[in-house]
């Protein structure tokens, strides 16, 4: 079996059929209605009061930011009473199947059986060796960016590979080949690059095009690179957003395609870079973030 | 009369892809390709097609948008998404109600693609 990308078990029901779009669509809802809000929580256990939680909320809608950091800051709620609502809040999540169930879609028995399955087809994702022991920002967000790319090199590049020791740089990122940047916004802000060598980009679009002998094409290897890092990045999205993180992305786009040439680090941005070896040549993942 | 689909991606890479698929398909033809939320409103109401795939991640409006624009002109639009951002449950609920009828996610399985566009399409 192919290993799979990270998808959640609505999706999967919904291409499988079993559950109808407008069922899924009364089911997340149901789901969402069911979610305790931290200020509601907050209020309740006496941390703050009905009208502090309004004005967070107020001021939430100026800042973008999230509630319970947005309470931090401005010394409403302590980091530990915001962990503890938190953990209520989770504590009392409904499951969506929990959700399909309640709204009589389907039995329980079903959605076991179906959860059964989808469990097993994600577990089929092997997992890559991740090597970042330095303590960086956004450390988990550049370990799942890292993961994701392994995991789709071989997906879509069927190219193994093993990560070495990631370095921190602020120097420029010198290009192995083809390039391709996509920019993260919302709760993390950093951007994604991937660099590789041209024999490597070579092979994705062999593969992702499935045509063996198809030919060296820098245009359409750069292409391709960019489609694979805006799968990449799509992917590492929806991972990421399970967190209750905000995040969006813009589409890809190609650095450069000169070999000399390097991408320079922006004003405040620090570099880090984590290189990949392939039986056929190197690549690297390099987030930058702000320092 | 064969099938008309328009795919709306701004990757060439993906459409050359999603475009053997649509024609692997008897009766299903792919009419053009829009690279951005606008260009899919636009090759809509010029070939009023019997299916749009959608990317979401395009330039200009990008393809929420675009849906929620195709949807309102006409309400009995089959749009199916196809996008990396279509396996978050945040993106697809948006995408659903906003009119989609189904979401395959990148990068996608083919067998699952064909089921899902036969199956919008009323194809065996």
């Amino acid at each position: 079996m192919l290993p799979m990308v990270p998808k959640f078990f609505g999706q999967y029901l919904l291409e499988k059929d079993v559950l109808s779009k407008d069922q899924l669509v009364k089911a997340i809802n149901y789901q969402k209605s069911k979610i305790l809000k931290l200020g509601e929580i907050a209020v309740e256990r006496g941390y703050i009061t009905e009208k502090q939680a309004a004005k967070i909320n107020n001021e939430q809608k100026r800042t973008d930011m999230r509630f319970g950091d947005l309470a931090v800051n401005m010394g409403m709620l302590t980091e530990e009473q915001l962990e503890e609502i938190i953990t209520i809040q989770k504590n009392n999540h409904v499951y969506l199947g929990e959700a399909i169930v309640a709204c009589g879609f389907m039995n329980q028995e079903s959605v076991d059986r179906e959860l059964g399955h989808f469990k097993k087809e994600q577990t089929a994702i092997p997992t890559v060796e991740v090597m970042i022991e330095e303590d960086i920002p956004n450390k988990s967000s550049v370990e799942t960016m890292v993961d994701l790319t392994g995991k789709l090199l071989l997906r879509v590049g069927d190219l193994q590979s093993k990560t070495g020791r990631l370095t921190i740089t602020q120097e420029p990122v010198k290009n192995l080949g083809a390039m391709s940047v996509i920019d993260f916004k919302g709760s993390i802000s950093c951007r994604y690059i991937l660099n590789v060598s041209w024999d490597v980009g070579h092979q994705i679009a062999k593969r992702t095009f499935k045509k063996d002998d198809l030919p060296f094409d820098k245009e359409l290897i750069l292409d391709t690179v960019a489609e694979f890092v805006n799968v990449v990045c799509g992917n590492v999205r929806s991972k990421i957003i399970e967190d209750g993180k905000t995040l969006d992305i813009d589409p890809p786009y190609n650095y450069l395609d000169d070999k000399d040439a390097t991408v320079p680090p922006r004003a405040n941005e620090a570099i880090v870079i984590v290189p990949f070896y392939t039986p056929i040549g190197n690549l690297e993942v390099a987030v930058g973030y702000p320092k | 009369m064969s099938k008309k689909v328009l795919i709306a991606d701004d990757s060439r890479v993906a459409a050359h892809l999603l475009g053997e698929i649509v024609e692997s398909i008897d009766e299903c033809e792919v009419v053009d390709t829009a690279k951005s939320g606008e260009e899919a409103i636009a090759f809509y109401e010029k070939y009023q097609p019997d299916l749009v795939t959608m990317d979401l991640s395009m330039p200009g409006i990008g393809g929420m948008e675009a849906i929620k624009q195709i949807m309102q002109k006409d309400p009995a639009a089959k749009i199916v998404v196809v996008s990396s951002l279509g396996g978050a449950q945040d993106k697809l609920l948006e995408a659903l109600e906003a009119g989609a009828l189904s979401v395959v996610s990148k990068p996608f399985d083919e067998e699952k693609a064909i089921g899902v566009f036969k199956k919008l399409l009323g194809l065996k």
